[in-house]
Formats: structure tokens, C-alpha cells, sequence
């Protein structure tokens, strides 16, 4: 049985508390231990707004929000904060720190973790992300992508259940997204990590093992790749499904359903 | 706005880039305080050639210190002349009206000029040498005993050190913003003062919405990461005083026997 790592129950937000104008209305989700989950939408749609709420950064005005069966309140907020990490869209409005090692420490610091063990801490995940030999580096030197892989060593310094990404690859160019991805994929072979990605970049979408549309504050599907872009033809596809699609058009024979990267390549 | 030294670290391994940032600082407010005590020509010329020597010591081309004074060197002159002209005393070399210049004149003159170049020289040595965050660290470590007064020293410290962090950026930020008026036609430092008072406006309204949208981004960044306001925090950097930082103890407090030696 999988293990369930956030459970929203009947989750309402407004942001300007005086009107019924919610952001988020009648959310009910539950997020498994190891899953990648791309959560998708139009801007607007409510899916920044449900990662802060996952988060603990916005409290529900309505409905229960778990963490390891946990339930959010005052008392049980500094477990949100160990337990789940957040990467923001711009990394320079993220650097605390003034070299990348005090800025990945920072969170040790908050969290009273002794200097011997944060020093041990900090040196693996800079390791794990390749940025080690650029610890002592003023973070805003660093290019787009070495910046965001410092907010991923920050949070695997963490140890987090939980790692939400933001729309955190938006401002890379297509090389260092590709090569973040694929660090976020090796980091999840080797740590137990849920991970929740805002996004809209179909390719990225495509290596999560679940997907969660929203649309109008509410959640409108959820189920895997294939699953969601069979049932949501207005979604932009990955490139696979799009060139899948298009053949189809110029009435070459393919199989039905959606195409993979993978299944593409095999039918080439 | 490169050319600013104030305030600027320059990387290097010199004896006095080694220092610990709570001896540099406490030795630098020292010695100026000393420099108001130094009435005595001998003195001064022990402590010119001192701030020479260490501003030899830490390698940074003589140029740099120079840079440094160039903004203040006309606020040093009116001082020094004003003291020039303010202090009577000993044989009179010039006097007409209101203007005499007297011997007691010009060497107060040139005690307040060399006050001022040695104030500038020391405070530079302290900033060219220690890495912003390190003199975050000594501040913070200095102003530590005003916690048991309830002063807020951990989040005056963090404020800080997220100030000089964002200092670079906010320069950046405004040079995007000035070169994206002036490809609306705006042209900056031209016309009278009002003129170019009134051409900053565009130039400050979106550089106080980005800090704005910054801070408020950073507030988030700053929960998620567990900060909490006057929440106990461990350190990651330790500051680690040596035998060096004693040795520098034991020349303040020859220093102090000099200075107080030639004032009884």
C-alpha cells in the first residue's frame, strides 16, 4: 500500500479574506511517498496558490491539510518546515546566504542542527548536485542554472520528504532544464523524494509519474501522462504526443492513445 | 558605480585579510578613537606611518585607498582649512581682516587633515579586508551582550547581512532599468537640478516595485526555509580568533602607552 505523504481534505482559499472569491475551492488530493507530480493549468488556475498551501505558506480558510498524517496547525508548523522544501521561479529573490555554502546552511541554522552535522550536511548536498567545488562562490555569480541546483542543495540539506518546485525552470534555458531534470530524476532514484512540480513545460510533464490539472480553483484531472493528454486534447502534448499526433493527421498508421518519448523512439 | 570602493571586498591572503573581523573591528574604532588624543607632531607622524604600514600589509595597490578619499577630499579640505583658520597661536604668518594663519593654525590644520586621511585609510583596510558577511559575523558577535537588553541583535544581524547581500543586485537592477528608460528616449544627468530630479522618477518607481515584489518573495523564502523571528539559530561559520588577533591585542595596548606617554 502506498504511503501518503500531503492529504487535502475539502480545501478552500480566498486571498482578500472579506469576499466568497476563492483561489482554491473544494480541493480533496492526496500525494504518495516517491510520486513526481506535475500539476498543471492555466495561470490563474489556482496552482501556485495550492503549493503554497502545501507548503504551510497559506493556511486553508476551509479544510484539513495533512503531512504524514500529521494535521497542519501552529503547534505542528516547524514539521512543514523540515519536512517540505519549496524552489521559487526567480533564484536571486532566493539567496539568503552570501556564499553558496552559508546560503544552503541557512535552513540548518533555523533548524538548530549542531555545526558538525551541518557541515557534513552541506558538503553531501553540494556534492549531489556537482556544486561543491563552487561552494565558496557568491551565489549571484553563478549562472541560472548552478543557482537553482544551490535551492536544491538547500533543500536536500534539509532532508525533506517533500520537494515542491515552483515554476523553478522557467527562467533556464532548454540545456540547463533538461539538465535539471535530470538531476531531480537521479536525486529521486536515490532519496525517498515526493516531488511536486509547477510547470508549464509539457517535457517536463512528461517525466512525472502523475499529473494534476487545475483550472477555475479547482483540480479538473488527475491521472498519469498518457492518462491526461487521452483525456485533455486542448493540453499542449510533450514533443512525442504532438509529433504522434501529427502523423496520425497525415494518416500514417500509429497506435492509438498517448506516445511516450520511449514508445516514439521504438516505433522509429 | 563600480568605482565605489566603500563598502567593496578585495579577495586576498594577506596578514591582514587573515584577521579575525572582531579584532579588525574593535582595532579599527580603537585607533580611530586614539586619533583624536594625538596632539603631539611626533604622534601623528608614529600613526601615519602605522595606517601606511598596514595598508602596505594588506597588499591593495595604493590607488584603491586613493579612490576611497576622492569623494571626501573636499569636505577635508573646508575642515582643515576652517581649522586653519579658527586656531591662533605662535607666530602669526599671515593676517588680514578675519584670515590669520598662525603656526598652531597650520599644525592643527594638519592634524585635522591627517585625522580625516587616516579615518578613511583604517575604515578602508576594514572593509577591503573582510568579507561582508565576516563583518556581519564580528557585528553580531560584538553587539551580542545588547540581547539581555532585549535588543533584537540575531534579526539586526540577518537584516544586514541580506542588505549587503542584495546590494549588488538592486545595482544590477538599476542599471536594467536605466538602460531600458534610455531606449525610451530618457536621458539622465542632463538639465538643471530639477530637471534631473524629475528624470530619477521613472528610474525609482520600478526599482521600488522590484524591492518591493523582492522582499515579499524573500519573506516567503524565509518561512519556507523555518526562519522565525527571535527564534534561538545556530551558526554555520565560526568565527576563529588566532595568535595573530592577540598579538594585535598587545599593539593596541602599546599604542595606548604611547599615546598616553606623550599626553602626560
Amino acid at each position: 500500500m502506498r504511503k501518503t505523504v500531503l492529504k487535502v481534505i475539502n480545501g478552500y482559499y480566498r486571498y482578500d479574506k472579506r469576499y466568497d472569491n476563492y483561489q482554491l475551492e473544494d480541493i480533496n488530493l492526496e500525494l504518495y511517498a516517491s510520486e513526481w507530480i506535475s500539476l498543471i493549468g492555466d495561470n490563474g488556475s489556482g496552482k501556485s496558490t495550492l503549493a503554497k498551501v502545501l507548503s504551510g505558506l497559506y493556511r486553508l480558510d476551509r479544510g484539513e491539510l495533512f503531512l504524514n498524517d500529521v494535521l497542519l496547525t501552529e503547534e505542528t508548523l516547524p514539521l512543514f518546515r523540515k519536512t517540505v522544501g519549496v524552489v521559487f521561479q526567480n533564484p536571486d529573490h532566493q539567496f539568503i546566504g552570501t556564499s553558496v555554502e552559508d546560503d544552503v546552511a541557512f535552513s540548518l541554522e533555523n533548524q538548530q542542527i549542531i555545526r558538525p552535522e551541518m557541515k557534513r550536511r552541506v558538503e553531501k548536498a553540494l556534492k549531489d548536485v556537482d556544486m561543491w567545488d563552487l561552494r565558496s562562490q557568491d551565489p549571484t555569480s553563478l549562472s541560472g542554472g548552478q543557482k537553482q541546483r544551490v535551492q536544491i542543495a538547500g533543500l536536500l540539506a534539509m532532508q525533506p520528504d517533500v520537494m515542491i518546485f515552483d515554476e523553478a525552470f522557467v527562467m533556464l534555458d532548454p540545456y540547463s532544464r533538461r539538465e535539471l531534470l535530470t538531476l531531480l530524476s537521479d536525486l529521486k532514484k536515490t532519496y525517498p523524494l515526493t516531488i511536486i512540480s509547477i510547470t508549464h513545460d509539457p517535457e517536463e510533464v512528461e517525466r512525472s509519474d502523475r499529473v494534476i490539472v487545475m483550472g477555475d480553483a479547482q483540480l479538473k484531472d488527475d491521472g498519469t501522462v498518457a492518462e491526461i493528454y487521452e483525456r485533455n486534447a486542448s493540453l499542449t502534448p510533450p514533443p512525442s504526443e504532438a509529433l504522434h499526433r501529427l502523423l496520425i493527421k497525415k494518416n500514417h498508421r500509429l497506435k492509438e492513445g498517448f506516445m511516450s518519448q520511449a514508445d516514439m523512439v521504438n516505433f522509429l | 558605480m563600480n568605482r565605489l570602493i566603500i563598502g567593496r571586498y578585495f579577495p586576498g591572503n594577506s596578514l591582514i585579510h587573515q584577521l579575525d573581523p572582531r579584532f579588525k573591528l574593535i582595532f579599527v574604532l580603537y585607533f580611530i578613537g586614539l586619533l583624536f588624543f594625538l596632539d603631539h607632531f611626533f604622534l601623528q607622524v608614529i600613526f601615519f606611518i602605522l595606517t601606511l604600514v598596514i595598508m602596505m600589509m594588506t597588499r591593495v595597490s595604493l590607488s584603491i585607498y586613493i579612490r576611497g578619499v576622492r569623494p571626501l577630499i573636499w569636505l577635508i579640505l573646508f575642515a582643515t582649512v576652517l581649522r586653519i583658520i579658527t586656531t591662533r597661536g605662535g607666530v602669526v604668518y599671515f593676517d588680514v581682516g578675519f584670515l590669520t594663519v598662525s603656526h598652531f593654525g597650520l599644525l592643527s590644520g594638519l592634524y585635522t587633515f591627517l585625522r580625516f586621511i587616516e579615518m578613511i585609510f583604517i575604515s578602508t583596510v576594514l572593509t577591503l579586508t573582510t568579507k561582508p558577511i565576516d563583518l556581519t559575523d564580528a557585528i553580531y558577535f560584538l553587539l551580542k551582550p545588547l540581547r539581555y537588553l532585549y535588543v533584537p541583535v540575531e534579526e539586526l544581524s540577518l537584516m544586514l547581512s541580506i542588505a549587503l547581500r542584495f546590494i549588488p543586485n538592486l545595482l544590477d537592477e538599476t542599471e536594467k532599468v536605466m538602460n531600458a528608460q534610455r531606449a525610451r528616449g530618457m536621458v539622465f544627468g542632463e538639465g538643471n537640478l530639477l530637471e534631473q530630479m524629475r528624470a530619477l522618477t521613472p528610474l525609482v518607481l520600478p526599482l521600488f516595485a522590484h524591492s518591493l515584489k523582492r522582499a515579499e518573495d524573500m519573506a516567503d523564502v524565509l518561512e519556507v526555509k523555518g526562519y522565525k523571528s527571535g527564534e534561538k539559530r545556530t551558526h554555520y561559520r565560526a568565527l576563529i580568533w588566532g595568535f595573530k588577533d592577540t598579538l594585535g591585542v598587545v599593539l593596541m595596548l602599546v599604542l595606548m602607552l604611547v599615546v598616553i606617554s606623550f599626553n602626560i
